[in-house]
């Protein structure tokens, strides 16, 4: 720690670089400390980008100033009654001109390659929450066709942002970052400070020493480092997975007995691995269950520690259930019971909405939830009884679309409208795209795309069938991920 | 470049509104202005994502309106009511501080009815006085004037204007005739009819053969001096009243008086001093917050609220019946438009990416009983059942 100072090595930060970041920067009007609107920094840095120039070397060298370093902290009323604080939820502002700068360093990060594991799928480039899934399937699905048990426990970190400690922190990350950025994040996370405001009446000034930086960039980027090293504390032949904070450790074994004594060594080292981090663990709350080929599924607890974990038949994983023999069955019943809800709803809304209007809100908010991570749990091999259970809430919803209350139309007719109707077709159509941008991004593609490929049956002709598929409509997309 | 596009659509805008966004948006048009649209400013359905629409005046010319036009919602042209077209002739007129774009439609009339040319007379006179010079104009529209039908003088379109003096105004005003031939699709019609296009200021003008109804589209490009202050004003309004250029140079000018000392603290406190001086200087920061509160700022709404106002204050000093019924009715506007704004704004909480909104959106219709009045389009777009192309051979749905 000691060893670093301020005033060493200049980053040569420059009004092209600066510019360029500015682009992307999300015209926001909330203000932080200095009363300065996100939206007034962008324009400003894209008008004239010179004006930062100096301030942001100067910063490199001697310090961030302590203005930047001091949060408001608003409550934000969530729902429930609004005399309990409970039911708030707390947001911080930060200056905007320090979100620029931070914007820089983080670039500069980004430039060095991926630090923080492959095992990270969070706030990444081309990775989200199906990439995980499919990782996690994949590995599962590998070792049943070995005729292996395997075992998957998730773990349950309470505030983990929060607890971050930046001595530690310091300390994991110094091989991979060079000196010059490695002094900036040191200033960064050191004295910082929160105010709250309620109604424009402002607290005293209290000091923050643990934690990410809330609402900052960099904050889900120091997060990610910070819990860089978990695959390498952990046995070699545990395969993890994980989003942000949700990790999924799962191993494999041909007994029951070897597998069980693994998996409470590896629970074992994480807990203790996360404890010298400082993270707090709940081990009573931790999620286990068993794939198995066969339908007898062990329930008999395992002693951790001083703790008890019970095994179950199904289990969550950012979003959608995995059932233990990986049939599907419980998330197309969860997916029936939720869309139906919402059809019912949709229907109220023909009065108002036009057609087209209609046919849009069914395909981003019926289709978009119905069809999340489907890439995952749908394919061309699943059973008789899902792909049923889909089609008759499908054409209902298409229905809808048309305003077709009294089934006048058949399915065909339904087909020849909506070009791309079955399930199977959307299902198709989400893949090829993840593929797609994946393949275009890196050259040799990550091991994800291969999986993709393989799901698919479909090598070359990937492109065209791709470009044959017409969208409904772009937006489902975008709101595929969120509709959770 | 900015452009003004005239359009015939041939009686009632309602089926072709998908032709008219064609217009606007390929061509990236300002203003368009659309003929014989055939519809009332109750009907608020007829829009295009990305402009708003603009009526007649109904007290004016008639309970129908014949003439539209969709101006793109950046656009700095602001409709002018201070000009009023002849009655005779039914008109459109939008300025900006240096342009002036007007659109004129003339109602067809029996062939004895020789009223044309001095209406247009008037409508020339009144622009000129009040413009006196200082503005571009830019007039066009379908002004339906027969000639030609029965006498062979009329056969000329120049004659027929030396005739009415037309040419005699236009060169007395510097202003270029620039279609100088009736402009349609039909040969039969050829003859008859009369679309003109008179400019003030230099420009590109073409004729677009593809929209096509009975008539063909006009568009008028130009690139003057002024457009560099049109695009400034824009982007003012935009930002709701702030330029950035104008800032960050009077920033950067601040900051050479005052240099940088190397002490971050300090630098970081005058930067934002100066940005926020500067900012407090030219565009004061509650414009912008205001701005942000009403997402859907409504130009007629403010208006009647006005009016409104400046009649309670009389209405206080001295309380008659007279005042009072006007305040009834104008009472009555005000909801009526706030009905609609109320109706933006869903649409926007529908149109929009988050999940949790639209929902609670939905939760709030749901609770509603009596709401024929609100009626909703999503991205402003109307469709029929026959606007789906594959469904008008559906004998089932045609039933």
């Amino acid at each position: 720690m000691k060893d670093y100072k301020i005033g060493h090595t200049p980053l040569n930060i420059t009004a092209v670089e600066i510019k360029k970041l500015a682009s992307k920067l999300k015209p926001k009007l909330c203000q932080g400390e200095d009363g300065i609107p996100m939206k007034i920094v962008k324009d400003l840095s894209l008008a004239n980008p010179e004006l930062f120039v100096n301030l942001f070397n100067s910063c490199c060298m001697s310090g961030i100033p302590t203005s930047w370093k001091i949060a408001i902290v608003k409550p934000l009323h969530k729902k429930g009654p609004k005399d309990s604080i409970a039911n708030y939820r707390p947001f911080s502002n930060l200056s905007s001109i320090s979100k620029l700068f931070e914007k820089i360093i983080l670039a500069r990060i980004d430039a060095l390659g991926e630090l923080d594991g492959s095992f990270q799928h969070g706030f990444k480039k081309n990775r989200s929450t199906t990439s995980a899934m499919l990782e996690l399937q994949d590995f599962i699905a590998t070792e049943l066709d070995k005729n292996k048990i395997v075992g998957t426990y998730s773990i349950d970190l309470s505030a983990a942002f929060d607890l971050l400690r930046p001595d530690i922190f310091l300390e994991t990350i110094r091989e991979k970052i060079p000196l010059g950025i490695m002094q900036v994040l040191m200033d960064f996370t050191s004295n910082r400070s929160f105010k709250v405001d309620v109604h424009g009446i402002m607290s005293k000034q209290k000091e923050l020493s643990v934690g990410c930086v809330q609402g900052s960039i960099l904050g889900p980027r120091l997060f990610t480092l910070y819990l860089s090293q978990l695959a390498s504390k952990l046995p070699k032949e545990v395969h993890v997975v994980s989003y942000a904070d949700d990790t999924y450790v799962s191993t494999s074994g041909h007994n029951m007995i070897d597998l069980k004594n693994s998996l409470v060594e590896t629970m074992l080292q994480h807990d203790a691995y996360l404890k010298t981090i400082g993270m707090v663990t709940n081990v009573s709350k931790t999620e286990l269950t068993y794939f198995s080929r066969s339908d007898v599924q062990d329930t008999i607890p395992l002693l951790v520690g001083n703790d008890f974990v019970k095994p179950q038949k199904t289990l969550k994983v950012l979003g959608i259930t995995f059932d233990h023999d990986l049939s599907w069955n419980s998330h197309t019943s969860k997916v029936k019971q939720k869309a139906s809800m919402a059809l019912r709803k949709l229907k109220f809304l023909g009065k108002y909405v036009n057609l087209n209007g209609m046919r849009k809100i069914i395909t981003t908010h019926l289709f978009g939830m119905m069809y999340y991570a489907s890439v995952v749990w749908l394919s061309e091999l699943s059973t008789y009884k899902t792909i049923r259970i889909l089609e008759s809430i499908h054409y209902k919803g298409l229905r809808t679309a048309i305003k077709d209350y009294y089934m006048l139309l058949s399915r065909d007719r339904l087909n020849d409208i909506f070009q791309r109707a079955t399930p199977l077709k959307w299902m198709k159509y989400a893949t090829a795209k993840a593929a797609i941008n994946m393949l275009q991004q890196d050259s040799e593609g990550p091991p994800i795309a291969s999986i993709l490929r393989s799901k698919l049956y479909i090598n070359d002709r990937i492109q065209t069938e791709y470009q044959s598929m017409i969208p409904l409509d772009s937006r489902l997309d975008e709101t595929h991920s969120t509709t959770d | 470049m900015s452009r003004i596009a005239y359009w015939n659509c041939c009686g009632g805008i309602a089926n072709k509104l998908n032709t008219a966004e064609h217009i606007a948006k390929i061509h990236n048009v300002e203003i368009l202005f659309v003929f014989e649209a055939d519809c009332s400013p109750q009907h608020s359905w007829i829009r295009i994502p990305g402009y708003r629409t603009e009526f007649t005046d109904t007290h004016i010319y008639g309970s129908k309106c014949r003439q539209i036009a969709f101006i793109k919602l950046t656009s700095p042209f602001l409709r002018s009511r201070s000009i009023t077209v002849p009655s005779d002739l039914e008109g459109l007129v939008f300025e900006t501080a240096k342009i002036r774009a007007v659109g004129v439609y003339r109602p067809f009339k029996p062939i004895n009815d020789n009223t044309n040319a001095s209406h247009f007379n008037k409508l020339i006179q009144t622009l000129t006085e009040t413009a006196k010079t200082r503005k571009d104009i830019c007039i066009g529209g379908d002004f339906n004037i027969n000639f030609g039908k029965f006498s062979p003088e009329k056969e000329n379109i120049e004659t027929w204007a030396l005739d009415h003096n037309i040419i005699q105004l236009v060169n007395e005003h510097t202003w270029e005739r620039i279609i100088r031939n009736p402009v349609t699709s039909i040969p039969e019609l050829k003859k008859s009819q009369l679309d003109l296009l008179f400019v003030n200021t230099d420009g590109k003008h073409t004729v677009l053969d593809k929209y096509t109804s009975d008539h063909k589209c006009l568009m008028f490009e130009f690139k003057s001096k002024t457009e560099q202050i049109i695009r400034q004003k824009a982007k003012r309004r935009n930002y709701a009243g702030y330029s950035p250029q104008t800032i960050s140079n009077k920033v950067k000018m601040d900051i050479q008086n005052q240099s940088l000392t190397g002490d971050t603290d300090f630098d970081a406190d005058l930067l934002t001093n100066v940005i926020t001086d500067a900012l407090d200087l030219y565009h004061p920061l509650r414009t912008i917050r205001m701005a942000r509160a009403t997402d859907v700022i409504d130009q007629d709404l403010e208006r009647v609220k006005k009016q409104r106002k400046r009649l309670m204050k009389k209405y206080h000093k001295d309380p008659t019946e007279m005042l009072l019924s006007k305040i009834k009715h104008l009472n009555k506007l005000v909801k009526k438009q706030i009905n609609s704004v109320k109706v933006q704004q869903l649409n926007l909480k529908l149109e929009g990416k988050n999940p949790r909104s639209f929902w609670n959106t939905v939760a709030e219709l749901e609770g509603k009983r009596n709401e024929e009045n609100l009626i909703l389009n999503i991205n402003n777009k109307t469709t029929t059942i026959f606007s789906f192309p594959r469904l008008n051979n559906c004998p089932e749905i045609t039933k």
